[in-house]
């Protein structure tokens, strides 16, 4: 949970279930604004003693991307812009702090769970949607919560410093 | 279901992954020279380590907590390196060049403000495998091996640096160099001809330490220790010498820590890496 593709990868796979009442236009200037400022943002010299804010912006993103989902109006086209220029500047930050920009690569395809996504709201099973974007939610709050509980994580190495 | 259920389930499942693993032991620390063996002259690249396996990664720790890094050398030679350490560049965390032929021991020592506090089973299991038996009797003794256990500790790192090929008769390497906690051995592992048995010798705040576990890993295979010994009544443990690769002796101590402090233990983790993969 330190890094790495999978908190990248569960930010975009938000993205792609919040953009899924977008307007497909929207949807898919939406998906490009990601991958532009994604890449463009992990090839930046973000500092690594920034680590733990660009985590947690990337826990936050998830929960307002997630959240999202829950919300009864479609999202419109400056919404969906805008949410995923966020996404795309966190996501990339986590990227530019892990061992290798192709992690990218693991990351970004999470987003084009749009489309399913869209084609299960369209059916009337938005409860699916609701389901896994609960599950996010629940996995950044615990995620960002346990970065500031003093007690070493069990899927953490202890004694590190 | 509805949202709040799914959230719940989400995060029941989530916690009992978190409480339910556990990485193997991981916080063992070092200094490791791209080279254990340099011609004169030549410059080699430090990498300030810690943990094993699959948890190795290089240390986070802050320069400031660094109170002592230099090398000491043939004939008595000291230098304060701590101006060639560039923590956490790409690559290496700084260079180091010794001129003078000679063997080397590159000496480490960190503050004791690095802070650990486990769950009570994972420090219980702790304490257990690092062979710290007295602290796991204190917390017998006062009802708290139910409690999460807290440390303040501190890292005392040494190298073995060979520099040309001749063998120093007056290696620096058998005599200790006053760590807290410091692993000196009987032997210099680069003497040639080369012994067949490394004694150490383990002292703690300049006394031999009994008791005390030290572990000899490959770091080649870190995953787990080739060979473990109990140090004597004299703080000796005696160690097949390797003769290839890339090795660590390490050592952990504690004790418990004064009332006034933060911690329930003051800790201390000290290593000995030396290698001949780079023999020249």
């Amino acid at each position: 949970m330190r890094g790495g593709a999978l908190p990248p990868a569960l930010l975009c796979a938000a993205l792609g279930l919040c953009l899924a009442s977008a307007d497909g236009r929207a949807a898919l200037l939406g998906l490009a604004a990601l991958v532009v400022t994604a890449s463009a943002v992990a090839i930046a010299p973000v500092p690594a003693t920034r680590s733990d804010g660009v985590l947690l912006g990337c826990w936050a993103s998830i929960i307002v991307n997630a959240a999202m989902v829950h919300s009864r109006r479609a999202l419109n086209d400056k919404a969906a812009l805008a949410l995923s220029l966020n996404t795309g500047v966190w996501t990339g930050a986590v990227i530019a702090l892990a061992p290798s920009n192709m992690d990218l690569l693991e990351a970004l395809p999470l987003a084009l769970c749009a489309w399913p996504a869209a084609w299960a709201r369209r059916r009337g099973q938005s409860i699916v949607l609701k389901v896994l974007a609960s599950w996010l939610i629940a996995v950044a709050v615990l995620a960002a919560t346990l970065q500031f509980l003093p007690v070493t994580p069990g899927y953490l190495p202890d004694h590190t410093d | 279901m509805s949202c709040s259920r799914s959230l719940f389930i989400a995060l029941v499942a989530l916690a009992t992954g978190v409480v339910g693993t556990r990485p193997g032991e991981a916080h063992d620390f070092w200094v490791q020279p791209g080279d254990y063996w340099v011609a004169p002259g030549m410059g080699t690249s430090v990498i300030l380590l810690v943990g094993h396996g699959p948890y190795r990664q290089r240390s986070p720790i802050p320069v400031r907590r660094i109170t002592r890094f230099e090398a000491v050398g043939p004939r008595g030679m000291r230098k304060d390196l701590r101006p060639s350490l560039q923590l956490r560049r790409p690559g290496d965390d700084g260079t180091v060049v010794f001129r003078e032929p000679g063997t080397y021991l590159l000496v480490l020592q960190t503050d004791a403000r690095a802070y650990s506090l486990l769950p009570a089973m994972r420090f219980n299991d702790y304490l257990r495998v690092e062979g710290l038996t007295p602290a796991l009797l204190f917390r017998e003794r006062a009802h708290r091996t139910n409690a999460d256990g807290s440390e303040a500790y501190s890292r005392q790192a040494k190298t073995i640096i060979q520099v040309g090929a001749e063998p120093d008769p007056a290696t620096p390497v058998t005599r200790p160099l006053g760590l807290l906690l410091e692993i000196v051995p009987e032997v210099d592992p680069y003497a040639e001809p080369r012994a067949k048995k490394l004694p150490v010798h383990v002292l703690y705040h300049g006394r031999p330490l009994s008791g005390a576990l030290v572990k000899l890993t490959n770091l080649g295979h870190d995953a787990n220790p080739i060979e473990t010994h109990v140090t004597d009544e004299k703080g000796q443990a005696v160690f097949n010498a390797p003769q290839r690769g890339d090795w660590l002796l390490n050592v952990i101590w504690t004790e418990v820590a004064p009332a006034s402090f933060d911690a329930d233990f003051q800790t201390t983790f000290s290593s000995l890496s030396f290698g001949f993969s780079r023999h020249p």
